[in-house]
């Protein structure tokens, strides 16, 4: 250490020390998906086809939009149970303002989002004020946004929505379906700000370390605010896009969905007790479970079967991973 | 002490309440599932209007969510509480209220079994007796659904069908679904089919529309087990710029009947909740009024509802959709 | 004039009085020792100093202007760090993330100030700093978890003095370090001091604190017991302060 050499030469080496060092990116969840497409493309010959692909972006949309939010409030060693609940919630709103109010359609999409950030702004102030536990706050929100969807619409979907908005879930420009389109623009912009901003570096920092982040004046609090907020956020975009494709605002829309968006940013690399997250990782993560549930319709498989391979998935995926580490160690 | 007087006191009310509310009052205690299901708020309509029109009491108790079977569970303690003359059940599954409708066989009270939902074996070996079930069962459901979609392919009955089942172990969704496929079978044996649980979820029912929309771009029909997951079929197939497919649904929610009229949906199964409601009501205050004896099954009718149908009125049993 | 006097610096948590009254001064280029027992109110102190808890009564104030109840991050700003006796590290953040966390330079564009991390800027500057202060990494884009001890204080210190501080704070820096370590940290409190920056020193090792330190103050529940030039001290004197004995 007393040595006056200078700082010794700066790239770590190899492709793979290289990729973990730098991205945290977990290899083992990309061969799992790699295997996976190679199984059911021998399996099923309607597998590997373009539009078959699109097919499975468009379905790991939804589930996808909310792992991505959630990738934000693990790495930051959080936890939001409340993400279906809530996209229900915004799905219902947006529905209502633009099939009951007689606004324009386009209101619709400010309305969701709103609803959604909402949301998820009441859950970031009650844990860093009121020092309630991220889980049990979610907990109740889940419950909440749930009932709050219920009573505006008493039980009942809103139904029939304008053409313009249906596009947006169900328009394909070029091919590609608008929530395929919208899922991929999300995890663009979020990996840039979860990599490349001060927002994006301090939520993992806090995951890591929250009390050394406090003594640097990082201001935790309204931090952890605002990564709530962005959860309800991208929950309100997965309600916006899941109610223009069904044409529907549902309050049963979204149950247990929280619980798919979590396993597929852990199956993604995501440190369950935060402090390390990638984007690229969630997408990842959350194809695996798309292309395993495409796979298994494909194959008219009964979906008993998609529940146990995707919890066998998400062990697995941790496993190499902590086999990796001691491997490397 | 001062809450063992409450108890006391709310003992003694349960005890008097039926004599100083007169003799002749009937009373039916309702434990239905939960209110945000739309199926059990048309049943809940119907048992309010028709105990109104007959001058007898009933008190409706549902639960916060589907799975919520416990709370049912408890719900039917408070019920026995009130010394009901006939519990109308909407179980959420076939064992969780058995000790507690035991406990009511025992003591006379008459049990109806709403849309099926009780195992007539089960709930016999537990030593509790039915009185009847009232609603549509499940297989004959399926069976409609299947000679509708045979009426309307009848140039070419090859297939494919896709089938969505409820939740994977529902025996309601899995019920309609063997109807359907049976009937199927029965007119057309040659015909291709797949049998897909779509959980009775929207969006899981679009995906798997989609999916196997990749598997048969060819696909004939669509039967699924509610209308819920037959408009996330609809919306799939739609978006996917095929309108000439036909997908019967299974149930008559509003929003399934809005989107038959507007030309999306093809058909539903209407299974008309009001009247089951409204029917079980009657069908317990003949029995205990004129002493009928009553079959153990009561079907209170079911009809495939189409655009046409909505438009022209012709079906009487529309005017029950609720 | 004094670069930080502290005057009658109080706090209680509820009933339990941590600190009753604390007063001293530090000049520039000096250092001074703070010892006393476990319990004394060491961490507490600092931890007002630095922003963390705000005092009960009582002021800090930097360069004769009053800073008491200011959040850490302006504090930092100010120009007083601390370097935590656990280093406070992000262990899964790479070196440059650890010495700017906090402080990140951001970019602008088309004049407009944004959020985006000007990583270049960073890291050079990382690698200035580390190559200044002589410490040995693998490289500044390494997980600092993955470092040593000694590699993971250099880099707290590397974050300490990055941004020109005028006071820092060391919270038992030799209590984990090999005795060649242990050197190396002597030698920096000497060369931040003829650099005219004020250092708080809290260490159980008094020969640590007999070779650096200008002045000793000791707490003792919660207050100052003695405030006494380390030339004007033994060591013996010192201890019976911490201990209770006179």
């Amino acid at each position: 250490m007393t040595d006056a050499n200078p700082a010794a030469p700066m790239r770590a080496q190899g492709l793979a020390a290289f990729m973990r060092e730098k991205s945290a990116l977990r290899l083992e969840s990309l061969i799992v998906l790699a295997l996976l497409v190679a199984v059911m493309s021998y399996a099923s010959p309607y597998f590997l086809t373009l539009a078959n692909i699109f097919n499975i972006v468009l379905a790991t949309s939804t589930i996808g939009i909310l792992a991505i939010g959630a990738t934000f409030v693990i790495g930051s060693a959080g936890i939001d149970l409340s993400v279906g609940s809530i996209m229900a919630f915004a799905g219902v709103v947006g529905a209502m303002v633009a099939a009951h109010l007689g606004l324009p359609w386009w209101l619709a999409v400010p309305a969701c989002l709103a609803a959604g950030a909402f949301a998820g702004w009441i859950n970031g102030l009650i844990v860093a004020y009121g020092g309630v536990p991220a889980f049990v706050v979610t907990l109740g929100m889940m419950g909440v946004a749930r009932g709050v969807a219920l009573l505006i619409t008493d039980g009942q979907a809103v139904y029939g929505l304008p053409e313009a908005l249906i596009w947006l879930g169900q328009g394909r420009p070029f091919g590609i379906p608008v929530p395929a389109i919208g899922f991929i623009v999300t995890a663009i912009i979020l990996h840039f700000v979860l990599t490349h901003t001060r927002f994006g570096r301090h939520t993992l920092v806090i995951g890591d370390n929250e009390h050394g982040a406090m003594a640097m004046g990082v201001p935790v609090r309204s931090l952890r605010i605002k990564i709530y907020a962005l959860s309800g956020l991208t929950a309100g975009l997965a309600g916006l896009f899941t109610m223009a494709r069904v044409n529907a605002g549902d309050p049963t829309a979204g149950m247990n969905f929280e619980l798919a968006a979590i396993t597929a940013s852990i199956i993604g690399g995501t440190h369950l007790f935060g402090g390390r997250a990638t984007i690229l990782g969630t997408v990842i993560g959350a194809l695996i479970m798309g292309v395993l549930q495409n796979g298994l319709n494909l194959l008219a498989i009964p979906s008993f079967w998609q529940q146990i391979s995707i919890g066998i998935v998400l062990v697995a995926a941790v496993w190499l991973d902590q086999l990796a580490k001691r491997g490397v160690e | 002490m001062k809450n063992h007087l409450t108890i006391a006191a709310l003992g003694a009310a349960v005890i008097v309440a039926p004599v100083t509310a007169g003799a002749e009052t009937l009373l039916y205690g309702a434990i239905l599932k939960t209110p945000a299901n739309p199926h059990w708020n048309a049943m809940t309509q119907g048992i309010e209007d028709a105990a109104e029109e007959l001058g007898v009491e009933a008190v409706v108790s549902t639960v916060a969510n589907e799975g919520a079977a416990e709370q049912q569970l408890n719900n039917c303690e408070t019920m026995l509480l009130r010394e009901p003359d006939a519990l109308i059940v909407g179980a959420i599954n076939s064992n969780i209220l058995l000790p507690c409708l035991k406990r009511a066989s025992d003591q006379g009270i008459a049990i109806v079994d709403l849309d099926y939902n009780l195992d007539r074996t089960i709930a016999e070996d537990a030593g509790v007796t039915v009185t009847f079930t009232a609603g549509n069962d499940g297989e004959s459901t399926g069976a409609v659904g299947a000679d509708f979609v045979a009426e309307q392919l009848v140039d070419d009955l090859s297939g494919p069908v896709l089938v969505l089942e409820g939740l994977p172990g529902n025996p309601v969704g899995a019920a309609r679904g063997k109807g359907f496929r049976d009937r199927m079978a029965e007119i057309a044996p040659d015909i291709g089919m797949t049998t897909l649980n779509g959980d009775w979820d929207r969006g899981k029912s679009a995906n798997i529309t989609n999916d196997t929309l990749q598997r048969n771009p060819d696909l004939k029909a669509v039967f699924a087990a509610n209308d819920t997951m037959a408009l996330g079929a609809t919306e799939a197939l739609l978006a996917a710029g095929l309108d000439n497919v036909i997908v019967v649904g299974v149930d008559g929610t509003s929003d399934a009947i809005q989107s038959i009229k507007s030309g999306r949906l093809t058909a539903t199964v209407g299974q008309f909740p009001y009247l089951v409601g409204k029917r079980s009501v009657e069908l317990l205050t003949e029995k205990f009024q004129d002493h009928t004896e009553l079959d153990s099954y009561q079907s209170t009718g079911q009809s495939v509802i189409t655009q046409s149908i909505l438009e022209d009125g012709s079906d009487e049993m529309i005017q029950y959709l609720r | 004039m004094a670069t930080l006097q502290l005057r009658e610096v109080k706090k209680h948590f509820g009933p339990v009085n941590v600190l009753r009254g604390v007063t001293f001064d530090l000049h520039p280029g000096e250092c001074v020792a703070l010892v006393g027992d476990n319990g004394a109110g060491k961490s507490t102190l600092m931890k007002i100093v630095t922003g963390v808890y705000s005092a009960t009564s009582g002021s800090v104030i930097l360069d004769g202007e009053d800073i008491s109840g200011t959040p850490p991050g302006a504090i930092r700003e100010l120009g007083i760090e601390m370097i935590y006796q656990n280093l406070e590290l992000a262990g899964q953040q790479d070196v440059t993330a650890n010495i700017f966390l906090g402080r990140e330079p951001t970019r602008t564009i088309f004049g407009l100030a944004t959020n985006i991390i000007d990583f270049k800027t960073a890291r050079d500057q990382a690698e200035d700093m580390i190559r200044q202060l002589g410490a040995r990494l693998p490289s500044v884009d390494i997980q600092v978890g993955k470092l040593s001890g000694g590699q993971q204080q250099s880099v707290a210190i590397a974050r300490a003095l990055t941004f020109s501080p005028k006071v820092v704070i060391m919270d038992e820096p030799t209590a984990a370090l090999a005795v060649r370590e242990i050197e190396h940290v002597l030698d920096l409190i000497k060369e931040l001091k003829s650099r005219n920056i004020a250092v708080i020193l809290i260490s159980h090792r008094l020969t640590d604190v007999f070779e650096v330190a200008d002045r000793i103050v000791a707490l003792r529940q919660g207050t100052v017991i003695a405030d006494e030039r380390t030339g004007e001290t033994t060591m013996q004197d010192v201890v019976a302060h911490i201990v209770g004995a006179h």
